[in-house]
């Protein structure tokens, strides 16, 4: 193993999710290289102090009326839904008939007094560009079939679909790739 | 007593309302210490606190043909904790810019309020890490925050985050590179 294959697995190393060959190149390259060695036990040092940054705690007295809350928010939201406020009855706007046949003559008076009837030609789209292509936006899709350690999946055929979207030259490769969970949970709003 | 969080999922989404309550007496610390750690005050940690757990409520539904509920709700709370910050900080256009953020760091308030169970040895050095986590642009704080702080996995940080694990695992080397750059001897 290479110092860099070293870097590219110090992650899963740490967390103990390296393959046993894994584990034992890994550490045959520590024991003869003492640039690593110092990098992963500081990186070390710094997963335990992260690990070990205590909880932000409000206190009991926040948390003991917190469901509470919660649980009434929910049920107003969800009653709020299911009969949504009436909204204030508005006046439906009548279209002015008795006014559309002297207007519809005016109209016509006015495209037949052009001359070449120029406007009544880009009017009915006879010069008009075709659409431009949505040049620039690339999409693929890519389907994953994923676990959790804690094993709490109810269907066991879970997939994340992730869509993703290419745009805008010009922008670094990270900033080009949106990546989005597209399925029927998808409805909190986007990022 | 203590029923597993698949049996709690099916009676919340079949209407039970203590199954409800009983989630959200589980996982509220979670999702209040994530937004703290990402915002940096009460008042925000608080709605996004509750804000997760009504939303939840309402998409309960959805829960059905989805196999994660702690990926679920994560990424309920991670959507909204973003939006707080975006509005928190208009002139940060992209979460994706590398410019160093500065929030109110009230972290520090937090530490005197630890549990007895998160001791650190060194305090100084929490200190310093609480604040280096503040300069990490959002994305890979957030990454940071729900995988090394938090403790959630890779599989679970990418369902909450919306992307794929090999986006969760760049993150972290990026966020963790930049923590032991800033912290330099302090890890020694
Ligand atoms: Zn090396």
């Amino acid at each position: 193993m290479k110092c860099r294959q070293v870097q590219f697995y110090l992650t899963d190393y740490l967390s103990g999710n390296l393959s046993l060959n894994d584990t034992r190149d890994f550490e045959e390259h520590l024991a003869a290289c003492a640039t690593c060695r110092l990098l992963v036990q500081e990186e070390r040092k710094l997963v335990t102090t992260l690990r070990g940054l205590p909880t932000p705690d409000p206190g009991e007295s926040y948390w003991s009326g917190l469901e509470q809350t919660i649980l009434e928010k929910a049920r107003t939201r969800a009653a709020s839904n299911v009969y949504p406020a009436a909204s204030p009855q508005r006046k439906r706007r009548e279209f002015p008939w008795r006014l559309a046949i002297p207007l519809a003559a005016s109209l016509a008076l006015f495209f037949l007094s052009l001359e070449d009837n120029r406007y009544l030609e880009r009017m009915l789209g006879t010069g008009f560009p075709s659409a431009t292509s949505n040049a620039g936006e690339d999409s693929g899709r890519a389907t994953y079939n994923q676990s959790t350690r804690s094993g709490e999946i109810i269907e066991p055929d879970f997939q994340v679909e992730y869509t993703l979207l290419l745009s805008a030259p010009g922008l670094a490769p990270r900033n080009l790739l949106m990546v989005e969970i597209i399925n029927q949970t998808e409805s909190e709003g986007s990022l | 007593m203590t029923k597993d969080i698949k049996d709690l999922v099916k009676g919340f989404i079949n209407g039970d309302q203590e199954a409800f309550a009983e989630l959200v007496r589980r996982y509220k610390r979670k999702v209040y210490s994530l937004a703290f750690r990402m915002l940096g005050n009460h008042a925000d940690a608080d709605e996004v606190t509750q804000e997760t757990f009504v939303r939840l409520y309402e998409q309960r539904e959805n829960l059905r043909t989805v196999g994660y509920f702690t990926g679920f709700l994560l990424r309920i709370a991670t959507n909204y904790t973003i939006d707080l910050l975006r509005k928190r900080n208009r002139h940060h256009l992209s979460l994706d810019d590398e410019t160093e953020m500065t929030l109110p760091l009230q972290l520090e308030l937090s530490m005197g309020a630890a549990g007895p169970d998160k001791e650190i040895e060194d305090d100084e050095l929490g200190v310093m890490i609480a604040q280096a986590i503040d300069r990490l642009p959002p994305k890979q704080r957030m990454t940071l925050i729900l995988h090394d702080v938090e403790g959630f996995d890779k599989t679970e940080v990418a369902i909450a985050m919306g992307c794929p694990e090999a986006t969760v695992r760049s993150n972290l080397h990026v966020a963790r590179a930049k923590m032991r750059k800033w912290l330099g001897k302090k890890l020694k």
